[in-house]
C-alpha cells in the first residue's frame, strides 16, 4: 500500500440497495491530481461510486476516504456536478454561484459575488450572470454548474455524465474547458472523477481509465493513458495508439457482455 | 371570410356574453309569463349598483376584514406546517391520521358550534374561513416539499446547505407550485365559506348585503350584490395570479 495519503481510496468498497448488489468488492486509489473517467454501460453502478466518493451515498460493506480520512458526508472539497440540474432554476446564474460561495467558504456578501463573477467569466459565461438557468441552452448551464463546482475551491471534482445531454459541438467545447481547468492547472491540481459512458470521451479526457462491469458493478480494467498533448481533436483521434486503446476499451466492455450473456445462457440450460 | 372568422373567435367571449345580457333583457322586459319584479332590468341593477355603490362598498370592505385575515393566518399556518410534515418524516407520522379524518370534514358543519364557542360573531367567521382555507393549502404544501426531487436535496447537500436551513431556502421555495395550487382552493372555499357565514347571521359583509336585500324583495340590489361579488372575488383571484406568476417564473422550463 503507498504511504501517501492524498487522494481517493476504496477498500473493499460494496454497496446494496433492497438485498441487490450494486457495488462489490471495489478496491480502488485514486492519485491526487489523476483524472480518472470512469466507463461502464447502465447499471454498473458508476453513479453509485460516483455518490458514495461525494458522500451522498455510504457504503454497505468496505471503506472509503479522501486524503486518509473516512468519506461521511459531502463536502465543498470534493465539488460535483450533476447531469442537467447542478443549478436551482429559481436562482440566476450568478446567485447559484454565490450561495454556494457563501455557504462553503467564510466571506463577506461582497466577495462571494466577486469571486462567483471571476468564476463565471473563467468557464465564458460573462454576458449571462443575470440569467435563469432556463433561460440557458444545456451546455451554457452545464458551464455555470462547473463554474460553481471549482468556486467553492474544490480539490476533486466529481462529474456524473455531465455533457450526456449536449450535442456534439457543446460537448467538444464542454470537453475542452474541463481538460483546461482540471488538467491545465499545475499549482493546484484537482483530483477528478469523470462517470461517462462515451469511450472516446473518455480516453479523450482521462490520464486514466476505469471500465466498471455490471450486475454487479465490479473493476474489469484499469488503464493508465499518456497521450500526447491534445492539439487538434481530430488529428489527436486519429493517432495510433489513441484508436488502439480505444478498440482495447471496446473489447473489455464486449467480454464482459459477453461471459454475462454466457453465464445466463449455460443457466438457463442447467434447468 | 377568414379575417371574420378569426374575429369572431376572438371576441366569442364578450359576444356570448351580449347574447346572456340580451336573453336576461328580453324576460326583464318583455313576456307576459316573465315576472319584472323578479327579473329586474339590466337599467335598474345598473341604478340600484349606483345608487347603493357606498354600501357596497362598506359590504365589501367588511367581508375583506374577515376574508384577509383568517386566508392569511390559515396560508402562514398551513404552509409552515406543511413544509416541516412533507420534510420530517415523523412530524408527518404524528400529522397524518389527524389530517386524514378532520380534512375531509365540510367546513360548514362547524358553524353552528363555532358560533357556541366563540364570543363573537365575526371570530366564528374568520374562524370558519381558516378551516376552509388551511386544509387545502396544508395538504397541497405537505406534499409537495414531501415530493421535492431528488436532485434539489443533492445539491443543496453538496453546497452545505443545513437542515434547518434547507426547509426555507430549499423545500419552501421548490414547493411553490403545490404551495400555490393549495392556496388557489382554500381561496375558492374560503369565499363560499365567507359568504355562507354571512348568510346566517353575520350583519356586515357581501353576504350579507344580497340576503339583506333578499328578505325586503329589493331584487335590483339583491343582483347588484351578485354581480359586485362577483367582480370583488375576479378581482382578488386576479391579483393572486400576478403574484403566482411573478413567483413562479422559473417553472416555465420544468
Amino acid at each position: 500500500m503507498s504511504q501517501t495519503q492524498s487522494g481517493f481510496e476504496a477498500t473493499n468498497l460494496g454497496f446494496s440497495y433492497d438485498g441487490k448488489a450494486i457495488l462489490k468488492d471495489i478496491n480502488l486509489k485514486i492519485n491526487q491530481g489523476e483524472f480518472v473517467c470512469l466507463l461502464g454501460e447502465s447499471g454498473s453502478g458508476k453513479t453509485t461510486l460516483l455518490n458514495l466518493f461525494a458522500g451522498l451515498t455510504k457504503p454497505n460493506e468496505g471503506r472509503i476516504s479522501w486524503n486518509g480520512k473516512e468519506i461521511e458526508k459531502p463536502s465543498a472539497e470534493r465539488s460535483v456536478v450533476f447531469q442537467d440540474y447542478s443549478l436551482f432554476p429559481w436562482l440566476t446564474l450568478l446567485q447559484n454561484v454565490t450561495l454556494a460561495i457563501k455557504k462553503t467558504k467564510k466571506v463577506k456578501s461582497g466577495d462571494a459575488k466577486h469571486l462567483a463573477e471571476e468564476y463565471l467569466n473563467l468557464v465564458g459565461l460573462s454576458r449571462s450572470l443575470n440569467k435563469y438557468p432556463f433561460e440557458l441552452s444545456g451546455g451554457m448551464r452545464q458551464r455555470g454548474a462547473i463554474a460553481r463546482a471549482l468556486s467553492v475551491g474544490a480539490d476533486a471534482l466529481l462529474l456524473d455524465e455531465p455533457f450526456g445531454a449536449l450535442d456534439p459541438v457543446n460537448r467538444a467545447s464542454l470537453q475542452d474547458l474541463v481538460l483546461e481547468l482540471c488538467r491545465g492547472v499545475k499549482d493546484r491540481p484537482i483530483t477528478t472523477l469523470f462517470v461517462t459512458h462515451d469511450i472516446r470521451e473518455a480516453v479523450y479526457l482521462g490520464s486514466r481509465i476505469i471500465v466498471l462491469g455490471s450486475t454487479p458493478g465490479r473493476i474489469i480494467a484499469d488503464i493508465p493513458l499518456n497521450f500526447p498533448v491534445r492539439k487538434n481533436r481530430s488529428d489527436w483521434f486519429r493517432n495510433e495508439k489513441v484508436q488502439q486503446t480505444i478498440v482495447a476499451i471496446e473489447e473489455a466492455y464486449h467480454k464482459d457482455v459477453l461471459e454475462k450473456l454466457g453465464h445466463i445462457v449455460q443457466g438457463g440450460a442447467s434447468i | 371570410m377568414r379575417t371574420f372568422k378569426k374575429y369572431l373567435s376572438k371576441f366569442s367571449g364578450i359576444l356570448f356574453l351580449l347574447f346572456l345580457l340580451g336573453i336576461w333583457t328580453f324576460i326583464s322586459c318583455g313576456p307576459e309569463w316573465s315576472s319584472q319584479y323578479l327579473f329586474p332590468s339590466p337599467k335598474a341593477i345598473a341604478n340600484a349598483l349606483f345608487d347603493s355603490r357606498e354600501e357596497l362598498l362598506r359590504s365589501a370592505g367588511a367581508s375583506l376584514l374577515k376574508l384577509v385575515p383568517a386566508y392569511l393566518v390559515a396560508a402562514i399556518v398551513g404552509i409552515s406546517i406543511g413544509i416541516l410534515s412533507g420534510s420530517v418524516s415523523w412530524i408527518s407520522n404524528m400529522l397524518k391520521p389527524i389530517s386524514r379524518f378532520a380534512a375531509p370534514i365540510p367546513p360548514n358543519v362547524y358553524i353552528p358550534y363555532a358560533i357556541a364557542i366563540l364570543p363573537t360573531f365575526y371570530l366564528s367567521s374568520t374562524f370558519i374561513i381558516f378551516i376552509a382555507a388551511f386544509w387545502p393549502i396544508y395538504l397541497n404544501t405537505a406534499a409537495g416539499a414531501a415530493d421535492i426531487p431528488e436532485k434539489y436535496k443533492r445539491n443543496a447537500a453538496i453546497i452545505g446547505i443545513g437542515r434547518f436551513e434547507y426547509l426555507w431556502r430549499i423545500a419552501l421555495v421548490a414547493s411553490l407550485p403545490s404551495i400555490f395550487s393549495g392556496l388557489s382552493v382554500g381561496m375558492g372555499l374560503s369565499f363560499i365559506m365567507l359568504t355562507v357565514a354571512e348568510l346566517f347571521g353575520e350583519n356586515t359583509g357581501l353576504g350579507h348585503f344580497v340576503q339583506f336585500y333578499a328578505d325586503y324583495s329589493d331584487y335590483p340590489n339583491m343582483v347588484a350584490g351578485i354581480l359586485w361579488t362577483g367582480i370583488v372575488v375576479l378581482a382578488i383571484m386576479e391579483l393572486f395570479e400576478f403574484v403566482k406568476r411573478k413567483l413562479l417564473f422559473w417553472t416555465k422550463a420544468n
